[in-house]
């Protein structure tokens, strides 16, 4: 069921980051299917959300992702939501009511 | 004898030069050998037929003036070739010269001619040759001793190769009815036949006659020529003589020889002629009735040109500017707001009432509050509110942002009227109500501590979802103004996640470990009320409320009377989970779920708005819900007001 694609994102290339330094972090649609990304901990999540989003093919801010049931800001980091390794995000798609 | 036949040998001469771009390489070459020589035998090669060169089989043939020889005249009749009749160059095309003059224009290389053409030609050669042994036999006979400035026609007076163009295709109506005209007009100006070339094809393929022969044969048609031609332009220099009689802005239009005034006076020349010799009144009348053609054939062009461009930029028109309170129509009549008064729905209309309707908002003004749930929206809101409404460049641009919702302009147009909201409205402004009541409550508790006696947060005083279910709410719940309950609100895909479809064993079940994490930053405990906006398979919004301190579970559905016992058994279930993860002591006899009469929704599209409201009384610690669906578009244009503001 769940994918992995620790490759996905990648968040800088440049410096060689510190394996202490980098999480992976589970993005779990609504069908709970799962990628997985590995993603620094100072990198915003922009970078993720958007990155997810590339990969399903989608427009950016077709999604809602969750942490926790929080909203999760674009400039959020890992280290400021304390996040966990192999901690899971939610994807949500809109929803519509009348 | 000698003079018979050179004045035969001109005529043929003439005749052949018509027709040499079509003939063959000897037969030029005799032609040219002849007309310097002037001499009745042009060549000893030509005397006898058998003895010619391969490349020339049938020049030779011309040259004899056997006055014997005409008797027959098929094309195809003896293998050495009677005089008169020349074979077709078909069976061997690549003898064929290109025609002198044509070599830029034309190719006539059969071996790199797509083979319809090289069908075409052979076609027509065959042709031509037989229209010109046609031709060339009754010369010696017709006009023997005819003086040679009296031309051979260049075409054979037979049937009129034109005929044989159109002949494959079946005549239409339409063209039935030209080619009746077209034989009219050449029955009238028959002679004129021998002037033009009457085939399109023919003319196509020999582009160099005029340059061998005299443009117009016959020399009694010199002066006719030029009347019989009415569409020739005059000369420059009658122009300039033309255009003097005019004024000269006028004039100027014709002056210049730019592409745009000789295109003018091609079209107008005849205009200007007659008008050269009017008087001045007519000359006067016919300019203006020119120059307003003029002018509005550049009106028209460029009004088709301002549409075009607008259709390409998908223009769309400016919001007009808001009326002065003045202007504004007066307000709409009581029926306007009876329930039973429905309009078809226009999801575009930009109609919200700026007034809370009026009925209803004699009991509001009760609550003394300024943060009052009715307080009329200002001018300057509401131009604003239009003014990003009308903007659609702002569909992806971000409007707002409350707690991680980003309202971009799509978002707040859901909250126009007929509009379903979206999770990202409800969520934003749940969270401003959590706000807002977070802030209430710190207020209230520094009241609190000041004033300890004065407690107004009672359990005895009844605030909550225990009075909901009540036929008549109490005013003295209202009157209680100062309580705030600690709210907490939580995301509308928490019961969407709580509740699933279970692709597994495809049943929609209740799983508590999904959102096991949502509360681990915090206790619901602690909070007087939780307020659960919840989605129904994308088609409804509701609200569940859960009373931490009456402890009761209620369904606020603006759509079902009472709310749907499933849902608050989930919640009270979740209730319990809770308290087991986060070790509280849970008395399951306390619990209850209350079934609920709430205002109800009219139509199908304000149900998020309801949702809303709802939550909106709750937190500010009313339960005497004093709306209903007559406020729900000035409550959207409030919600969306608010949104923007980031202030409930």
């Amino acid at each position: 069921m769940s994918e992995k694609a620790p490759e996905d994102s990648k968040p800088q290339v440049d410096a060689k980051p510190e394996p202490g330094d980098q999480i992976n972090i589970k993005v779990r649609d609504a069908e709970g299917n799962e990628v997985q990304f590995k993603i620094k901990k100072t990198t915003q999540l922009k970078k993720l959300m958007d990155a997810y989003c590339l990969r399903m093919g989608t427009a950016k801010g077709a999604y809602r992702f969750l942490f926790d049931g929080h909203r999760i800001n674009e400039e959020d980091t890992p280290e400021s939501l304390d996040m966990q390794e192999l901690d899971c995000v939610d994807a949500m798609v809109s929803q519509l009511g009348g | 004898m000698a003079q018979l036949l050179n004045s035969f040998t001109d005529a043929c001469s003439n005749a052949w030069y018509s027709f040499k771009g079509t003939l063959n390489a000897g037969f030029n070459e005799v032609v040219k050998v002849v007309t310097p020589r002037k001499r009745p035998r042009p060549s000893s090669v030509s005397a006898s037929p058998t003895s010619s060169a391969p490349p020339s089989p049938t020049s030779s043939a011309s040259a004899p003036p056997n006055k014997s020889a005409p008797v027959s005249q098929t094309p195809t009749s003896t293998p050495h070739s009677p005089p008169h009749s020349f074979r077709p160059a078909s069976h061997s095309p690549r003898k064929l010269p290109p025609p002198p003059h044509t070599t830029a224009t034309i190719n006539n290389n059969p071996l790199t001619l797509p083979r319809h053409r090289r069908h075409a030609r052979q076609h027509f050669f065959r042709r031509s040759y037989a229209a010109l042994n046609a031709a060339a036999a009754p010369t010696p006979f017709a006009k023997p001793s005819a003086p040679a400035s009296v031309p051979a026609p260049r075409h054979p007076p037979g049937p009129p190769l034109r005929k044989t163009v159109h002949k494959r295709r079946p005549l239409t109506a339409h063209r039935r009815l030209a080619a009746t005209r077209a034989l009219a007009k050449s029955t009238r100006t028959h002679p004129k036949l021998y002037q033009t070339h009457p085939s399109p094809r023919l003319n196509s393929v020999l582009p160099s006659l005029p340059q061998k022969t005299p443009p117009h044969p016959p020399s009694q048609r010199d002066p006719s020529s030029p009347k019989s031609d009415p569409d020739a332009l005059p000369s420059p220099s009658q122009r300039a003589a033309q255009l003097a009689h005019l004024p000269p802005s006028f004039a100027n239009l014709f002056a210049t020889d730019s592409r745009l005034s000789n295109k003018l006076w091609k079209v107008h020349h005849k205009r200007i002629q007659r008008l050269a010799s009017a008087d001045n009144n007519v000359k006067a009348l016919e300019l203006s009735h020119f120059v307003a053609r003029q002018k509005l054939d550049q009106l028209r062009r460029l009004q088709e040109q301002n549409r075009r461009i607008a259709a390409l930029r998908h223009t769309v028109p400016k919001p007009k500017p808001l009326k002065p309170q003045s202007e504004r129509p007066p307000p709409r009549a009581a029926h306007f707001y009876n329930h039973n008064y429905w309009l078809p729905p226009n999801r575009d209309a930009f109609d919200y009432h700026l007034q809370p309707p009026q009925k209803h908002h004699a009991a509001a003004v009760t609550v003394t509050d300024p943060q009052s749930a009715f307080a009329p929206l200002t001018d300057t809101a509401v131009a604003r509110l239009q003014a990003i409404f009308a903007d659609p460049s702002n569909q992806h641009q971000e409007l707002s942002r409350v707690d991680g919702c980003i309202i971009r302009g799509e978002d707040l147009r859901t909250l126009k009227p007929n509009n379903w909201l979206n999770d990202e409205v409800v969520n934003a402004y749940m969270n401003l109500i959590a706000a807002r009541a977070a802030k209430a409550g710190k207020k209230s508790s520094s009241d609190e501590n000041a004033k300890p006696n004065g407690h107004p947060n009672d359990l005895s005083n009844g605030y909550g979802l225990s009075r909901f279910h009540t036929s008549s709410p109490s005013k003295s719940l209202l009157s209680s103004s100062n309580y705030a309950p600690r709210v907490k609100v939580i995301s509308s895909f928490f019961y969407s996640t709580l509740f699933k479809f279970n692709p597994h064993t495809r049943v929609t079940e209740y799983n508590y470990s999904r959102v096991k994490r949502w509360t681990r930053r915090f206790d619901v405990f602690d909070y007087d009320i939780m307020l659960i906006p919840i989605n129904h398979q994308n088609m409804h919004w509701t609200l569940g409320v859960i009373d931490f301190k009456n402890k009761t579970v209620a369904h606020l559905d603006s759509m079902g009377k009472g709310g749907s016992p499933e849902v608050r058994e989930n919640l009270l279930r979740w209730v319990r989970d809770e308290a087991a993860t986060k070790e509280h002591e849970l008395n399951d006899q306390e619990w209850s779920t209350d079934d609920v009469i709430v205002p109800q929704q009219t139509n199908s599209d304000d149900c998020g708005v309801f949702l809303c409201k709802y939550a909106d009384f709750l937190s500010r610690g009313w339960s005497d819900f004093t709306f209903s669906q007559d406020h729900m578009n000035y409550f959207r244009a409030r919600i969306a007001h608010e949104l923007l503001m980031k202030k409930a």
